[in-house]
């Protein structure tokens, strides 16, 4: 699978303070419905990636139990997190 | 002397009829450009002094794709420009259009900033020191975009390369650049065929072509802008998807940094700027105007411009206002500027194209479960062999539902470890319902019950002999200890895992192997299996099963086993030999009779508990 142009964005460069938005698989409504629900940057998803152990398969379940994603976008961002983590961490 | 290109002398003409001048001279329209153009320039002057001042740093830089944090992506070229230089240029050439106006030619693409989307007041001043242009016909819109692809490379052709050199693209926020074709020039593929490799750098040519030829639609859009437009429709077009996938190759090029100066700078221009087209009434003209061309336009840049128009300049605009001052750091000047790339843009886009997201069928925690304790759900998840971050409020719905998952999946599902084992033991240590095999076993060893008198059997009537199964400790330990807290199918999977021979023998027979093995004169892979048990100071388990059997139904035994486990698994060298009724059955029914006695054997283990032969047992 190819990864997406979002994915290679976030993933080629520290998070900084980059908005929960910039997450692969976090377009406008995900990304609304995190930010509603207290996840407005990168690194609050990611502290919620960390505590679940850096496991894809948790966050992607907490993404979907969270806002409702399905598996394709849980999975990207979970993905896109995993790479982040083992390239920044 | 400014001269300009074909095609500006065809905007020339073109907007003049755009904006009703046709009953007016030349001059005249003119005269209003030249009028429209100093007020933009006035306009954005304050911005140099709020941003970079002028007089005291004349060095600007001069594009904005630079990032701070020195991440490996690609940078544009950064150039710095002199600002001085620039604002002289640009007023000596519209000063000398002013004096000599009919031999003189100047377009200045006029921004309608009303739309938010297409923010530049981008000018484009083109000199040229010697020829003239020969006003020609308005060219028809064009109908294809290979069509247009041939004009604009023909259009690159009369254009010199001097004056590509000489044009200054000046950015609302202040800043100059010179476009991504500076030193490069002498590359641009000239040829009009469509085989021709595809250069980048063409397709900046073309963007602003583009924008240039369809002036009244993407006269304030800048080239990156406009391909990020292209970007978001697919095209059949061969060359427009190549072009598309430029695009996006040069997306990422531009990362723009943040600069809050510069975007607050640039906000209170555009609203200055606005105001005063308002003024000169020029965006209703131009909204006019780009309906009427719409028709005519090239069919990907119908699609091109789709979404973008779409976006209501208000709304754009609230927009890009709320993402700002929400303190989003990666909000750029650019978004609004020259570059598509930010992640403002893909995030906006990725909004549109999303599905509303579909909610995948929840699933159902049971009461037990919800029940635990933090510490009791994390030991099922640890015992089921899951890794467990920490579990608090905020994770435990997922740690519940993964647990619920668990539950449901089999165990060995996820792990490798019982690959090449045959398919009825592994859909066994998966959990999977089994039949029954006792009733064929019962049958398989029926016959040999009471042997029938005059027939003769291999190595005899005598109820002596029994089964073995030679056991490796390190594996799994002692498993009647293990047994107490592992389930029962992780125990009889560690059992399979650690049996490495099968045989049958009577008397002291198993110990043959093990003396084998202490005698070093040969070798195995049975025997280098017992000697690096023995070498990790352990001793095999010898486990004896189904004792006081004929020899032909303790082979017939070894042999359902070997099949059930497998030979590859195994340090047996055949496979084992079959008497009786089990002779005609099939592998399937053999491995499921083997499964039956494997399974009972490890019930046996568990009873008895084991006890190691190390070697010091053996050699006296």
């Amino acid at each position: 699978m190819s990864t997406s142009q979002k994915m290679k964005d976030f993933t080629s460069e520290p998070m900084g303070d980059k908005p929960v938005k910039t997450l692969a698989g976090i377009g406008e409504v995900l990304g609304n419905k995190l930010i509603e629900e207290g996840f407005n940057y990168a690194y609050n998803v990611l502290g919620q990636f960390l505590v679940l152990g850096k496991n894809e398969d948790l966050l992607v379940m907490w993404l979907k139990d969270k806002v409702g994603a399905n598996s394709k976008q849980a999975g990207d961002c979970a993905k896109c997190l995993k790479e982040w983590c083992d390239a920044f961490l | 002397m400014i001269v300009l290109s074909d095609w500006i002398s065809d905007q020339f003409t073109h907007h003049k009829r755009l904006l009703n001048f046709n009953n007016k001279s030349d001059d005249e329209f003119l005269l209003f450009l030249i009028s429209t153009v100093n007020n933009l320039v006035q306009s954005i002057k304050p911005v140099f002094v709020n941003g970079n001042s002028p007089t005291n740093n004349s060095i600007l830089p001069v594009c904005t794709g630079i990032e701070n944090n020195g991440s490996p992506k690609k940078r544009l070229n950064a150039e710095r420009f002199p600002s001085e230089q620039v604002n002289k240029m640009i007023d000596t050439a519209t000063l000398t259009t002013f004096e000599e106006p009919d031999k003189e030619n100047i377009s200045a693409n006029r921004p309608h900033q009303k739309k938010r989307n297409s923010t530049d007041n981008t000018y484009i001043v083109s000199k040229q020191p010697t020829g003239s242009v020969t006003p020609t016909k308005l060219q028809k819109p064009f109908s294809s975009p290979q069509i247009h692809d041939k004009i604009l490379d023909t259009n690159l052709m009369l254009t010199p390369k001097k004056i590509l050199d000489k044009n200054l693209v000046l950015t609302p926020n202040g800043k100059f650049f010179t476009d991504i074709r500076d030193e490069h020039d002498t590359d641009l593929p000239f040829s009009t065929e469509e085989t021709t490799p595809f250069s980048p750098r063409v397709e900046l040519e073309l963007c602003n072509k583009e924008d240039s030829n369809n002036p009244d639609v993407q006269e304030n859009e800048t080239s990156e802008r406009d391909k990020g437009k292209c970007c978001e429709e697919d095209e059949d077009t061969v060359s427009h998807t190549r072009r598309v996938t430029d695009c996006r190759d040069r997306r990422c090029k531009f990362c723009p940094s943040y600069d809050p100066v510069y975007a607050s700078a640039f906000q209170e221009l555009l609203d200055d700027t606005i105001d005063e087209l308002e003024e000169l009434e020029l965006y209703t003209s131009a909204t006019e105007s780009t309906e009427n061309l719409l028709g005519d336009k090239p069919p990907y840049l119908h699609e091109a411009v789709g979404p973008t128009t779409s976006f209501s300049p208000a709304s754009r605009c609230d927009k890009l206002t709320h993402e700002e001052y929400k303190g989003s750091t990666y909000m750029t000047e650019d978004v609004e500027n020259q570059t598509v790339c930010s992640w403002h843009d893909w995030s906006m886009m990725t909004a549109t194209n999303e599905t509303i997201p579909t909610s995948s069928p929840t699933i159902i925690v049971p009461d037990w479960i919800r029940d635990l304790s933090d510490k009791d759900l994390r030991a099922l998840l640890i015992s089921k062999g899951a890794l467990v971050g920490a579990i608090s409020h905020s994770t435990r719905i997922v740690y519940e539902q993964y647990l619920v998952k668990l539950e449901s999946t089999p165990l060995s599902t996820h792990d490798n470890s019982l690959e090449g084992y045959p398919r009825e033991l592994v859909s066994c240590l998966q959990g999977q319902p089994q039949v029954d095999w006792s009733e064929a076993e019962r049958e398989m060893v029926q016959e040999f019950q009471t042997p029938v008198v005059g027939r003769r059997y291999r190595q005899g009537t005598m109820k002596c002999f029994f089964n073995y199964l030679l056991i490796d400790p390190r594996v799994a330990d002692d498993l009647s200890i293990k047994a107490k807290t592992l389930n029962p199918r992780e125990v009889f999977k560690l059992f399979i895992k650690s049996v490495f021979y099968v045989g049958k023998g009577k008397q002291s027979r198993p110990y043959a192997h093990l003396f084998e093995a202490s005698l070093q004169n040969k070798d195995s892979e049975k025997l280098r299996r017992i000697r690096s048990i023995w070498g990790g100071d352990r001793g095999v388990v010898s486990l004896h099963v189904y004792n006081n059997s004929i020899a032909e139904e303790a082979f017939t035994r070894e042999a359902v086993m070997i099949a059930c486990i497998g030979l590859k698994k195994l340090a047996n060298e055949k496979g084992g030999e079959f008497y009786g009724v089990s002779k005609r059955w099939s592998a399937q029914k053999r491995r499921g009779v083997g499964l039956s006695l494997l399974y009972k054997a490890h019930l046996t283990l568990l009873n008895e508990g084991h006890r190691e032969i190390k070697q010091c047992d053996v050699v006296k």
